[in-house]
């Protein structure tokens, strides 16, 4: 993170002490049980826009986790109760000012919670470690009316495709035709760079194509219940509604592996077991990640103001 | 033709936008939620020095720019084209006033100036930070009026015309910051 380089590593680690110690101080006032996953997986994640660091054991791949969604949704199925991990995930490709191959990430579920209920929650959880900030909601289609004049949820792709190539993007014939991509490029291209002035609040009704494993409402536009709370231009936390019907996280799986194909990546092979987990009967439940490095850089900056 | 992909991008990397010779100022990475990564670029123009931002999808490969910057020698201008010399090989290359610029105002002969060059031809000349100018023509000087912190306009050898101190008086050596384009002091150097 770019703050490190500015503070002295060591008061860098105490701050993070201090803040590992606040989430748990949190989640034990909540009654959210702590508790560890591997971090060495059999099994890939399916999502298409991250990649796993693959490690070798004898004639068999194993998987540097990416997230520990898919332990912690078999610990749900179990019927362990509203739980939470912090620990370390890692995504090859990605480095930068605001991204690192190796993270710390705080992952919670809690049962009978909606997205909505969530939200507040995440809001508790960043005052408990001392951010002060007023948070706002903003839905997605009031950012892309007001930065890119386009409804994200029903203007048709080829009008997607021209506000990007005016960007200045050049698409392919089949980029024209993937509507996740050409949402997410406009989102890039013409909403991103404006919300470092917005302060803290939460992204919501995403357009389902952008829906990962989020529940879609029964709103006119079947936007997913996906929110990701943004400070400062940052973002900070990603929360769904989660899905918990099998045969619709299958066909999640599935959109996720025709995406694939169409972006020439590899297929990956299901997870068997988050389905068989689900087919136990999993709690209607809400869970949410946050960027442990994003959180404490978001509020070292609260506090230095 | 070589091509750098997003992946090889770092600062100070020269590469090829709608023909023009950039130079990579800031390179960062966007990778929304669950979406797809884009390299954000900031560029400066090697011509102009104008510096526009711009996205890339991560994995695109960008044209490089033939660009390297070499110390040569001023030698002389014939008004449309000014002659620089390197001084190893006595090589001896023009460049166009456009791509000198700014520089051609203290320039008088035999300055060692950074010089950009792409495909074998100068697009940017650097003059030294400080030239040593003689004032052709000002209005007589104030003598002793070393503190009143007023200014009159300077005529220098090279046309250009410059603020200085009332004191100055034609015939001087003056220091100038080439940066700023500003008075620094009479250098009693000849």
């Amino acid at each position: 993170m770019y703050k490190q380089s500015k503070q002295s590593k060591n008061r860098y680690l105490r701050r993070r002490a201090k803040l590992l110690s606040s989430i748990r101080q949190y989640f034990d006032l909540q009654n959210v049980l702590e508790v560890q996953t591997p971090v060495l997986n059999e099994y890939p994640t399916s999502e298409p826009s991250l990649e796993n660091f693959i490690i070798e054991n004898g004639a068999r791949y194993r998987y540097l986790r990416t997230s520990p969604e898919s332990s912690l949704k078999k610990l749900l199925a179990s019927r362990i109760g509203d739980i939470f991990e912090v620990g370390p995930v890692f995504r090859k490709e990605e480095e930068g000012p605001i991204h690192l191959n190796e993270f710390m990430m705080l992952e919670w579920y809690r049962l009978g919670y909606d997205h909505k209920k969530l939200m507040r929650d995440v809001e508790l959880l960043v005052e408990c470690c001392g951010g002060q900030f007023e948070f706002r909601q903003v839905t997605f289609v009031e950012l892309f009316l007001e930065y890119v004049g386009l409804n994200p949820h029903s203007s048709g792709n080829a009008e997607l495709s021209r506000a990007i190539v005016q960007f200045g993007l050049k698409l392919n014939d089949t980029e024209k035709e993937d509507r996740d991509y050409l949402l997410t490029c406009l989102y890039v291209l013409g909403v991103e760079p404006n919300l470092k002035s917005y302060g803290a609040f939460f992204l919501t009704d995403f357009p389902k194509e952008l829906r990962a494993y989020a529940r879609l409402s029964n709103d006119k536009y079947c936007s997913a219940q996906r929110f990701e709370l943004i400070i400062n231009g940052v973002e900070v936390a990603n929360g769904y509604h989660e899905v918990i019907d099998p045969i619709e996280q299958q066909h999640c799986f599935e959109i996720d592996n025709e995406t694939r194909l169409r972006r020439g990546l590899t297929p990956t092979k299901i997870d068997e077991g988050w389905i068989a987990a689900l087919n136990k009967g999993m709690p209607a439940c809400a869970g949410v990640a946050v960027g442990v490095e994003r959180l404490q850089m978001v509020l070292d900056e609260d506090v230095n103001q | 033709m070589t091509t750098f992909s997003t992946s090889q991008f770092k600062l100070g990397l020269k590469i090829l936008i709608d023909g023009d010779p950039y130079t990579i100022v800031l390179n960062d990475i966007v990778k929304p939620g669950k979406g797809q990564a884009f390299n954000r670029i900031k560029v400066r123009n090697l011509k102009n020095g104008r510096v526009i931002e711009k996205t890339l999808k991560s994995g695109e490969s960008i044209e490089a720019a033939d660009v390297m910057e070499i110390e040569l020698q001023y030698l002389y201008n014939d008004s449309t084209d000014w002659f620089f010399m390197d001084t190893t090989s006595f090589e001896q290359l023009s460049a166009t006033m456009a791509s000198v610029g700014d520089a051609s105002k203290w320039l008088k002969g035999q300055e060692m100036c950074n010089v950009t060059i792409w495909n074998n031809v100068p697009i940017a000349v650097v003059p030294p930070n400080f030239a040593l100018l003689e004032v052709t023509e000002t209005d007589p000087g104030l003598r002793g009026d070393t503190a009143s912190g007023g200014t009159k306009p300077a005529l220098l050898e090279t046309g250009t015309s410059v603020k200085v101190p009332l004191f100055i008086e034609t015939g001087d050596l003056l220091k100038i910051d080439t940066r700023t384009g500003e008075y620094v002091s009479r250098s009693k150097e000849t």
